[in-house]
């Protein structure tokens, strides 16, 4: 049972990876509101590092597999963390570059022309 | 096997001596063959490469060229730049993760930042190294010395006549000149009350007042210059003049309030360029400085925030091109917005098309791709502003809009800003709907994913991404309080600023010779040197707007000629070039220049000039002839009729009706809508605001409409019997559903405002249903001259539309308040429409109408009055001017 726990939790990441890509750089993530984890946390980074994390954050009776209870616990956190829900930047979201003109929120202010 | 070894041999030389020939060193070679080649073809080249057919994010990494130019994201190798290398990005998975579903082997990895470190040496060059011209700078100095549009305008004494009577001015010494050389008559004076409307309506863009006929009738009579001249001072006061004069700029500025092309976003915030220019024609700026502010108005210097702002403002006309926001490459579209950058400027203000040399030589004239080059270089050091800012949130994109843009925030406190303000508790709310739309999003995801209905999850993603877009544009531009910002479209400077590569063809992935910044050489009679620190924008403003540049005074005056007599002295307004036409009266365009440089570059003195002169209040007769000799009229032997602008037709009836509202509405219908796309004539997204529409509706409303589309019927706003053909919804139901419809419709037509045309929405292909009828100018493009067509559209247009029906009955209702018998509302209606009384015929043939029309009862009288009063408006007399 906990094997098969594990292989769901594990496919719910891989489904949440869909669309990574590397074509978009405007698919840049956002932190989210509360500063902690990032909105597409797991499209940008890579998926063996987020399994070791995740296994060292939920396993917590440390036998390299996840219990309901655990990934339970696992999912929530993720839904809670990223509250964007899986894959966030398919909704467009992302912040300017430069080059595409200012990244400041709000606008950008103007240089000030230098003097005669 | 021996063939083999002989193969790999010849390749293994071949392949060296083409990298020696690069200036690759055999380690560097060795480096990429055996490290960086291999992993390229294994990993990437299936999704990014021209063999594979599949060029995902626009990337292409199977040549050096376009692995520098890298994809819609940006480069994906920067020599010596490990930072910039977005390749390296992606396969250490930090903002990317390439290969998609796992991570390349460490030492993999350490063999690219290895490569990119010394310099990414690369031997997949082309053999592109550079381009040679086929203009010679022998061909240019020859131009230069010969076409007459090149060489400085220079002053000319007016020539003397033999009709020493006719002229009143220097202007029409020169005309009558030419007439007398080629042996015409000069047609006489037009009637007062003809000369009246036309400088009316070429002044201030509408009719006469019958205060205006009656003075100017007096006075005429005593002596016409007087009443000419006292009258062209009194109009090029009215603000009106502006509007007027200003919407002819935003012809050959493009003025508009949306990007156009395949997805048309808004400009939220061109109308203050829009008033920008109608402010500097009132104040009668000299025209260089209006022409420099335009292009480097960010660069100059400012006394003032004020005078900074308006200078910011300026700049808008280098933002508000049409763009292709759906572009997927950044290059691409960089080098496109660049592109309509020097095309504008180059055209507009130099009237010369130096855009064609983008792929080639110029074909007549004598510009080298160079010159094209040189003028990228200028433009393409600044980042253009003409999107909306991000919110705290980000950036929204929507499906379709993939470039975008912030925007400049203004450096002067607005009194009046133009967004909504929001309360604490509406900012709040903004916000939690932003959150609320992307968990609600995630949550519909989710769900569509376990059912496994793709088509669910893609609806649900366009329609979020369409949401949140508009929500994050509305929550961006107030601040923490919820205090709107004011903002303005432009330009800035970029970084230290970089040549442009000369691209072959004009494609980004053939990039040759690297071309020194600077300007078109055939009419730079000193070689220009830009400093290395500078890109060169303010010396080109500078230079545009000189003295010295034999172009810029010549297309300005020849346009200002077209606007009052017709037709431009060069008919080709906006081509001065070999391919263009020859001028008229070149004497007379070099007088008009030089004397426009000396006035302080005046526009009102020159239009004074042209307005007071003989030339000016000739009769429209026709003479055979003359006619026989020059039947273009080319030699100004008489006046051109001329049909009035869109503009001035919908201003007039608004007039005439007494309705018009002569206050500048703040913004316009654009700027309400705020940051949105535009479909089918509405602003945002149809089918959500027919959800909205329905939501804010009626529950009977909404079952009929539902009705109609689960009946497979289909929107089709306005069109009569679209929404629910008759039958489908009954009595009170129906209408209110086409009038909701029509409403929607309406949104840019805007057929109850009262105010000036000029301030109408512009927005690309979905101009105004009064404007797009008379061949309003197509704000796609850069339009000198209009077209002037009389079709059956115009006709229906005059007989059916709401807007002509609604001022018919109006000017019905003012002519009945004038008097209550039929001959002094007939006067009085004639007086108002054409600037003068009926002539007996149409006395009789208005009687004839009235018997036939109007019988005892009130309100028939009325229906024939507003029947007459609209077959005013419909006649070509209303629509011309003589």
């Amino acid at each position: 049972m906990k094997r098969l726990l594990s292989v769901l939790a594990l496919v719910a990441i891989a489904f949440s990876m869909q669309e990574c890509s590397a074509d978009s750089p405007k698919s840049k993530p956002l932190r989210g509101q509360d500063g902690q984890g990032r909105i597409g946390l797991l499209k940008n980074v890579d998926p063996s590092k987020i399994v070791d994390r995740m296994m060292q954050e939920f396993d917590k009776d440390g036998d390299q597999k996840l219990d309901s209870k655990e990934l339970t616990a696992l999912l929530t956190s993720m839904r809670e963390r990223m509250g964007q829900g899986f894959g966030a930047a398919a909704d467009g979201q992302r912040k300017l570059r430069e080059g595409d003109g200012a990244a400041q929120p709000g606008g950008d202010q103007p240089k000030r022309p230098a003097a005669e | 096997m021996s063939y083999s070894r002989f193969t790999s041999l010849a390749l293994f030389v071949l392949t060296h001596s083409f990298a020696f020939a690069q200036g690759l060193s055999p380690d560097e070679l060795k480096f990429f063959e055996t490290n960086i080649r291999p992993v390229l073809v294994k990993e990437c080249y299936g999704c990014h490469s021209n063999d594979a057919g599949n060029v995902r994010g626009g990337l292409r990494l199977d040549t050096k060229e376009l692995t520098h130019l890298g994809g819609g994201s940006g480069p994906a190798i920067v020599p010596g730049n490990l930072e910039e290398s977005l390749l390296y990005n992606a396969i250490t998975h930090q903002d990317f993760v390439m290969p998609p579903k796992r991570k390349l082997p460490d030492n993999v990895i350490d063999n690219f930042r290895k490569w990119i470190e010394m310099g990414a040496p690369d031997p997949r060059e082309s053999d592109i190294s550079e381009i040679q011209s086929t203009i010679t700078d022998d061909d240019i100095e020859t131009a230069r010395q010969t076409f007459w549009a090149y060489k400085k305008p220079v002053s000319v004494e007016p020539p003397s006549v033999a009709n020493t009577d006719w002229p009143r001015s220097d202007i029409d010494r020169f005309v009558l000149t030419k007439l007398e050389q080629s042996g015409l008559e000069p047609a006489g004076d037009a009637e007062s009350y003809k000369v009246l409307r036309r400088l009316c309506f070429d002044l201030v863009g509408l009719p006469p007042t019958p205060e205006q006929i009656e003075l100017f009738a007096k006075e005429w009579k005593e002596s016409p210059d007087q009443a000419i001249a006292e009258l062209v001072d009194l109009l090029l006061k009215k603000e009106q003049y502006g509007e007027r004069w200003g919407r002819h700029w935003l012809d050959v500025a493009r003025y508009a309030e949306s990007t156009g092309r395949e997805v048309n976003v808004t400009y939220p915030h061109a109308w203050r360029y829009r008033d920008y220019v109608i402010d500097s024609f009132n104040a009668d700026k000299p025209y260089n400085q209006f022409v420099q502010e335009q292009i480097a108005g960010d660069l100059m210097p400012a006394k003032s925030d004020e005078e900074w702002s308006e200078n910011l403002v300026a700049t808008t006309f280098l933002a508000m091109g049409p763009k292709n926001v759906n572009e997927a490459n950044r290059v691409q579209f960089a080098a496109d917005v660049v592109d309509e950058q020097i095309d504008a400027t180059t055209r507009v203000f130099l009237g010369m098309s130096v855009a064609c040399a983008r792929c080639h030589d110029h074909k007549f004239d004598a510009i080298p791709q160079t010159d094209y080059y040189a003028l990228a270089g200028v433009f393409r050091n600044m980042t253009t502003y003409f999107g909306n800012p991000p919110s705290e949130f980000g950036t929204f994109a929507t499906a379709q809009t993939k470039r975008t843009s912030s925007l400049i925030l203004l450096p002067i406190d607005d009194p009046n800003p133009f967004d909504k303000r929001y309360a604490p508790e509406e900012l709040a709310a903004l916000k939690k709907e932003i959150v609320d739309t992307q968990n609600g999003s995630a949550e519909s995801r989710r769900q569509a994913m376990a059912s496994g209905d793709q088509q669910a999850l893609l609806r649900n993603r366009l329609r979020t991404q369409a949401e949140l877009s508009q929500l994050s544009a509305k929550l961006a531009v107030v601040d923490e309080n919820g205090n709107p910002r004011s903002y303005c479209m432009g330009v800035q400077e970029q970084g230290p600023p970089q040549n442009a590569r000369l691209l072959v063809r004009g494609e980004i992935d053939q990039a040759a010779q690297t071309i020194e910044r600077g300007f078109p050489k055939v009419l730079c009679s000193t070689p220009v040197n830009i400093e290395p620190a500078k890109s060169g924008r303010l010396d080109l403003a500078r230079w545009i707007g000189s003295d010295e540049n034999p172009l810029t005074a010549r297309v300005m005056v020849n346009r200002v000629w077209q606007h009052l007599i017709g037709q431009g002295i060069v008919a080709s307004t906006e081509n001065f070039g070999v391919t263009g036409q020859a001028p008229s009266h070149p004497e007379l365009l070099d007088y008009l220049a030089v004397r426009f440089i000396d006035s302080g570059w005046s526009i009102k003195s020159l239009v004074r000039d042209i307005v007071t002169s003989r030339v000016y209040r000739m009769k429209s007769d026709f003479n055979e002839h003359n006619h026989e000799y020059d039947p273009e009229n080319a030699f100004v032997w008489r006046a051109n009729p001329r049909r009035l602008e869109a503009e001035a037709i919908r201003d007039a009836m608004l007039c005439v009706s007494g309705e018009i509202d002569f206050e500048r509405p703040r913004g316009s219908e654009v700027a309400k809508a705020g940051y949105s796309t535009v479909r089918d004539g509405v602003l945002g997204d149809p089918r959500d605001t027919i959800r909205r529409t329905m939501e804010a509706a009626g529950q009977g409303m909404r079952e009929a409409i539902a009705q109609r589309l689960r009946s497979g019927g289909r929107p089709n706003f306005g069109a009569p019997g679209g929404f629910g053909g008759r039958g489908t919804m009954g009595g009170s139901t129906m209408a209110s559903a086409q009038d909701m419809f029509r409403k929607m419709r309406n949104q840019l037509d805007m057929e109850n405002a009262t105010f000036r045309s000029v301030y109408l929405p512009v927005v690309r292909d979905e101009v105004p249903r009064s404007l797009e009828v008379f061949d309003f100018a197509d704000a796609s493009s850069i339009i000198g001259t209009r077209e002037s067509s009389s079709t059956a559209n115009q006709a229906l247009y005059m007989l059916n539309n709401p807007f002509v029906i609604g001022r018919s009955d109006e000017f019905a209702s003012r002519i009945a308040k004038q008097g209550k018998r039929p001959v002094e509302q007939l006067e009085y209606a004639f007086l108002l429409a054409y600037g003068r009384p009926p002539t007996s015929g149409e006395r009789s043939a208005t009687a004839s109408f009235w018997r036939g029309f109007a019988n005892s009862s009130e309100q028939a009288n009325g229906e024939a009055l507003s029947a007459l009063c609209q077959s005013l408006f419909a006649s070509a007399e209303f629509r011309f001017i003589d």
